[in-house]
């Protein structure tokens, strides 16, 4: 009796554990901080129009991901998430009174929120290592700007 | 508490645990193999179907599978995925909307992705060929073989600006099929380029999807304090670049050169061989003056060269440069580098000459073509790049 209770219950058990492996392993927290502090501080020195370029090359290397015979631009959907994420941190950032900026040594909440968001406007397949090292960039980036990272209306203005 | 959650893990019947393992490991797999029907009932859904030349494509991915005794049981066209064999499936790109990639189970075809003419999906052994750059590269064909254009770089800018539908004389079958020496050529140039590229991307299907990037340092003599010219000539420099950059090229690589060694048996398949291995030569050519002609028409975009807009302004005519080129240019002209240079792939010239390398190893051999010009556009390269690195230039 109990096997078959079992036996009948297993597509039930089985179906929620299909859809939670189809979904991508979520990052190791200890793994996720270390990428993100190790580039945070591989950027840390550079001036703020190049974080900009950096941070287009590393969206761009998961745009450009897959086996095809011809290389493309992937500037449309590099600029797609570009445009989201500054949207988004706005949002989540400038809002209140204070300065957006925080501690360099863990990325901050909204940044990731606004990562991962961004990168799904433009269905990017993105691994913990893309947002940690994204992340990174984008906080580098926020901390560099100050207030004036609200003011923004494209990454293009920052000098 | 611990206990007691190990004890209830452990009790489960074995089949569970089997369960569980194999769910696992197709999900390590990226996705399982699709059964049936569904990637083409799917595509069919969303219209991306394409029937253009499919008994061609079905012909040319059969000599190429007949080089890989045991590789592939046969081929299929446009029809229910069968694991085993090369199943390759004719969309049209310009159909996939840019808000919404078509997902494949795992892979997301996208305008972009496609824009090279074809995509492979290792986990389940499916080809993508996108019939809108066939057509195009068709119709520019035909152009140059009926003296419309002199040249392929302006044929592929007059279909641009035109649109492939003002165009369709010149790729629909009605014109590629009639019995002319133009028409014939104009096949076999399409057709050869066509090998190039199943050829490249059953190469991808052998040698499996890439292993993680190694952990290869970025070598920068100043990343800090690039000009904006310097941050355009970094872009030719995979070792500047993420080490993913560096690994993806590599890939690519080893992709082209298991495509020769598809090509390069040619001569010794069925009937035709010579001849056909003759077109598969020369249609690799043709791919990569394609491929060539398309980045100096978007250096002319991006770069804001006077000696680059002159030599785009003569060879396409002033009217025609101004559509294909002005008209389309970039707001903010950073420079051509980005464009002759992709990241993800070894420049042009290099996979040429790697590739006529390899030709020469296979058992029908290779041209004899000259080299050196190739070999002296990655002189300049590496010196350029010697200089961003802070390396000595090699003699």
């Amino acid at each position: 009796m109990k096997r078959l209770a079992i036996l009948l219950l297993a597509p039930l058990l089985l179906a929620p554990l299909a859809a939670a492996l189809a979904q991508p392993a979520p990052a190791d927290p200890a793994q996720f901080r270390a990428q993100y502090q190790r580039q945070y501080q591989r950027v840390e020195a550079l001036r703020p129009d190049m974080l900009v370029e950096e941070l287009r090359l590393r969206v761009e290397l998961v745009a450009s991901r897959g086996s095809q015979v011809g290389a493309a631009s992937n500037e449309r959907r590099v600029r797609g998430f570009e445009s989201a994420l500054l949207q988004g941190l706005q949002e989540a950032l400038c809002t209140g009174e204070k300065s957006p900026t925080t501690a360099p040594s863990s990325p901050a909440e909204p940044v990731v929120e606004s990562v991962t968001r961004a990168a799904a406007t433009q269905r990017l397949r993105t691994l913990g290592a893309d947002v940690a090292e994204i992340s990174a960039i984008t906080q580098r980036l926020i901390d560099g700007q100050g207030a004036e990272f609200c003011t923004l209306r494209s990454l293009d203005d920052v000098q | 508490m611990n206990r007691s959650i190990g004890r209830v893990r452990w009790s489960q019947p074995t089949w569970l645990i089997a369960a569980v393992l194999a769910l696992s490991s197709a999900a390590h797999a990226q996705v399982a193999p699709p059964r049936g029907e569904p990637t083409l009932a799917r595509l069919q859904q969303a219209g991306l179907l394409d029937d253009y030349y499919p008994d061609a494509v079905r012909e040319v991915a059969e000599s190429l599978v007949q080089a890989a005794p045991g590789e592939w049981q046969g081929v299929r066209v446009n029809e229910a995925h069968r694991p085993g064999w090369l199943n390759i499936y004719l969309v049209d790109a310009e159909r996939i909307s840019n808000d919404e990639p078509f997902d494949a189970g795992g892979l997301d075809l996208t305008r972009e992705a496609l824009a090279g003419g074809a995509l492979a999906h290792e986990a389940t052994g499916t080809l993508y060929v996108n019939t809108a750059a066939w057509k195009r590269l068709a119709a520019a064909t035909v152009m140059t073989r009926t003296g419309a254009y002199e040249d392929l770089m302006t044929a592929l800018a007059a279909v641009d600006v035109n649109g492939l539908q003002a165009t369709r004389r010149y790729w629909d079958r009605s014109t590629l099929d009639t019995d002319t020496d133009d028409m014939r050529t104009s096949g076999w140039l399409v057709r050869g380029a066509l090998a190039f590229v199943l050829a490249h991307e059953m190469g991808h299907l052998q040698i499996g999807p890439s292993a993680e990037a190694d952990a290869a340092a970025i070598r920068l003599r100043d990343l800090s304090n690039l000009t904006e010219r310097q941050k355009d000539e970094r872009l030719a420099c995979p070792e500047t670049l993420h080490a993913e950059f560096q690994r993806q090229q590599r890939h690519e690589l080893a992709a082209d050169l298991a495509a020769v060694r598809l090509l390069g048996q040619q001569c010794r398949i069925g009937e035709d061989s010579a001849l056909r291995h003759g077109i598969y030569q020369l249609g690799t050519s043709w791919y990569f003056v394609a491929a060539m002609s398309d980045k100096l028409l978007q250096m002319g975009r991006s770069s804001d060269s006077p000696f680059m807009a002159r030599m785009l302004r003569a060879k396409l005519g002033p009217e025609l440069y101004e559509q294909a080129v002005t008209a389309s240019g970039a707001a903010a002209r950073k420079g051509g580098v980005k464009a002759a240079f992709p990241k993800t792939h070894p420049p042009d010239y290099a996979r040429m000459e790697a590739i006529q390398r390899a030709f020469a190893e296979t058992p029908c051999g290779g041209g004899d073509e000259d080299l050196s010009g190739l070999q002296m556009m990655e002189l300049m390269r590496l010196t350029m790049c010697n200089q961003l690195t802070g390396q000595p230039s090699s003699p």
